[in-house]
């Protein structure tokens, strides 16, 4: 926040309006589809992005436990990240934390051996932080492309630092129905 | 102490305390009986006709178990959708959002089935040892409107005794026996089981023969209990549930999403889903009645949540909903139900428009949270 | 409730009743009143 206030300071000095009018931080699409959703801490999440890509009419497959060696078979163009954990998830799916983790790490490898651009988004917002979740958020967010975030989920910041001071593009929303709109701009 | 003392004879005293007995009998009864009344629900604009739950498992005619099933048919193509209250009677908020729609809510696209009081016999009595009211009062542009208040599971006249263990019928499943009165863990019912499970036999009959598209149970939780201010889903109605809370936040209510656990079962979003055709949800609003932490319990608390007890719970972080002064009262509880299923017969239209359930005359979210229940019963 | 489970409650308030009626101390004779109160309100399908 503390990198953003001298820029809305000064859109708002010109007279620009909110911040919101600052537009996204990602400039540029960056993403083919058809894309491939998948869960990092196997959390509900993942339901509300198909949802948002469903209204934005975005082609993808959904597998909330794909593996790095199907990846290739999906015939998937990109790869979306839906990061929080849920030990309900974890639980029904019969993985652990660290097994998710793995299988995530090894996904992301794979795509970026295709030259997949990989999307991360945590929609889940206070109630998905916490020891739990941060293991996955600090796992996936470095690897990611571009992060959205709604923004009760990055009150300490702790998404800024993970994407490194612009290093990778992050944008925050207030809702998750306004998750939608960056995640739409995100793909060609 | 000796009898001489009081210088009655035994017989004398025998006859003095046979008579208080019966006095007392005598003077509670009225009051447990006055439960079995049904409570008086006006036939909204929409209602095109009052069924009855036997219509759809005869065996349960005449019992305690049959209750009315209230159809709005449009007349219109479209889809079909079974709201059920009173799965729990000790849920108000549940049974008042199936009220309220029943008495406000036009079709203009497909078939509306309400049953406002799922478990009626569960509504015939209030638990022992919990001084909870049998009964609570709306002021409303109708008229002084009582509502009956009642228990969680099926009245031990109706079913009685419980066995130590309830075994749950397709799966196996073991709970502790008074679950075993629990309509939400009798689902897919049994024709030849026990009294609630051929309650919930009644309510699959209806879903299978009616070919119901969507069923949205309405419950309530006491505050500390984790799955709350949420919509539960089977993994078919996920795609719903998930359009329906989108919508809800962009109304600025936010709504939790539950995953329906494959392996807890007799529960309707569970059983509904895996054996009938229908699309499973149940909604959960936050009940201090309902809670271990409540202090004193009578209609106030019913009617506003206000409950020191729950703010201390919330200050010291052991509860899954935020929790202060203002309480949680029942109109904006019903308000949450309300919202949430046109919510989530938007979101349903959405994703199947030739299944569209296209409902007028509901109040908004906001009109029950600004204006309260009264204006609209 | 079953037949079977309203006799043995007719049954078990009659055995109660014959210990208040029995019963020479008034402390067991009220508690044999107290007990018999939700049996018999059970027994005439009441409470």
């Amino acid at each position: 926040m503390r990198q953003a206030a001298p820029i809305v300071c000064t859109l708002l000095l010109l007279g620009a309006g909110t911040a919101k009018a600052q537009g996204f931080n990602l400039k540029a699409p960056i993403a083919t589809q058809p894309t491939l959703v998948t869960g990092v801490g196997q959390s509900a999440d993942i339901e509300m992005v198909k949802v948002l890509l469903n209204r934005g009419k975005v082609v993808f497959k959904a597998d909330p436990q794909a593996k790095a060696g199907a990846l290739a078979a999906t015939g998937s163009k990109s790869l979306v990240l839906v990061i929080g954990g849920s030990s309900k998830g974890l639980g029904a799916a019969g993985i652990s934390a660290e097994v998710d983790i793995e299988r995530a790490k090894g996904l992301v490898a794979e795509a970026r051996k295709l030259g997949l651009k990989i999307i991360g988004l945590h929609v889940g917002g206070e109630g998905r932080r916490g020891q739990m979740s941060d293991k996955f958020i600090t796992g996936a967010v470095p690897l990611c492309d571009y992060v959205i975030v709604v923004a009760t989920g990055n009150k300490d910041g702790l998404f800024n630092q993970l994407c490194g001071k612009g290093r990778i593009p992050l944008d925050s929303v207030e809702k998750i129905a306004n998750a939608g709109a960056p995640l739409l701009k995100a793909f060609k | 102490m000796e009898l001489n003392r009081l210088h009655l004879s035994n017989r004398n005293l025998n006859l003095v305390l046979l008579a208080i007995l019966v006095t007392v009998c005598v003077y509670v009864t009225p009051g447990y009986l006055a439960m079995r009344r049904p409570d008086a629900l006006r036939q909204g604009p929409g209602v095109t006709r009052i069924a009855h739950l036997s219509d759809w498992f005869a065996d349960i005619k005449g019992t305690a178990g049959d209750t009315d099933v209230y159809i709005l048919d449009s007349g219109k193509p479209g889809g079909s959708a079974l709201i059920l209250g009173g799965t729990h009677a000790n849920e108000p908020a549940g049974y008042m959002a199936a009220i309220l729609m029943l008495e406000n809510a036009v079709p203009l696209q497909g078939r509306l089935y309400i049953i406002p009081h799922a478990n009626a016999s569960a509504l015939t009595y209030t638990d022992p040892m919990e001084g909870v009211p049998r009964e609570f009062t709306l002021q409303a542009s109708s008229g002084k409107r009582v509502f009956r208040h009642g228990s969680r599971a099926t009245s031990p006249m109706h079913q009685w005794p419980d066995p130590d263990i309830y075994v749950h019928a397709s799966s196996g499943q073991q709970l502790s026996g008074s679950e075993t009165r629990n309509l939400n863990r009798a689902y897919p019912g049994r024709a030849d089981g026990n009294f609630t499970e051929r309650i919930a036999y009644a309510i699959t009959s209806l879903i299978r023969k009616d070919g119901i598209d969507l069923t949205i149970d309405l419950h309530e939780a006491a505050p500390e209990y984790p799955v709350i201010n949420a919509i539960v889903a089977h993994e078919r109605a996920m795609p719903t549930a998930s359009g329906a809370i989108l919508n809800l936040e962009i109304e600025g209510v936010v709504m939790g999403l539950e995953p329906s656990p494959a392996t807890l079962r007799g529960l309707s979003h569970r059983e509904l889903g895996d054996s009938t055709a229908t699309l499973a949800l149940l909604m959960e609003s936050p009940n201090a009645t309902q809670g271990r932490l409540r202090g004193r319990t009578d209609e106030a608390l019913i009617l506003t949540g206000k409950d020191s007890q729950y703010v201390r719970g919330q200050k010291l972080g052991r509860l899954f909903v935020p929790y202060d002064e203002k309480g949680w009262p029942l109109h904006l509880r019903v308000a949450r139900h309300v919202g949430g299923l046109q919510a989530i017969f938007t979101a349903h239209a959405m994703n199947a428009p030739e299944r569209s359930i296209v409902l007028g005359g509901v109040p908004t979210y906001d009109e029950l949270a600004t204006k309260g229940l009264e204006p609209f019963l | 409730m079953s037949l079977v489970y309203q006799i043995l409650v007719i049954l078990a308030a009659l055995v109660v009743l014959a210990e208040l009626l029995s019963e020479k101390s008034i402390k067991f004779k009220l508690q044999a009143a107290l007990v018999l109160l939700p049996l018999v309100l059970r027994a005439l399908k009441i409470a």
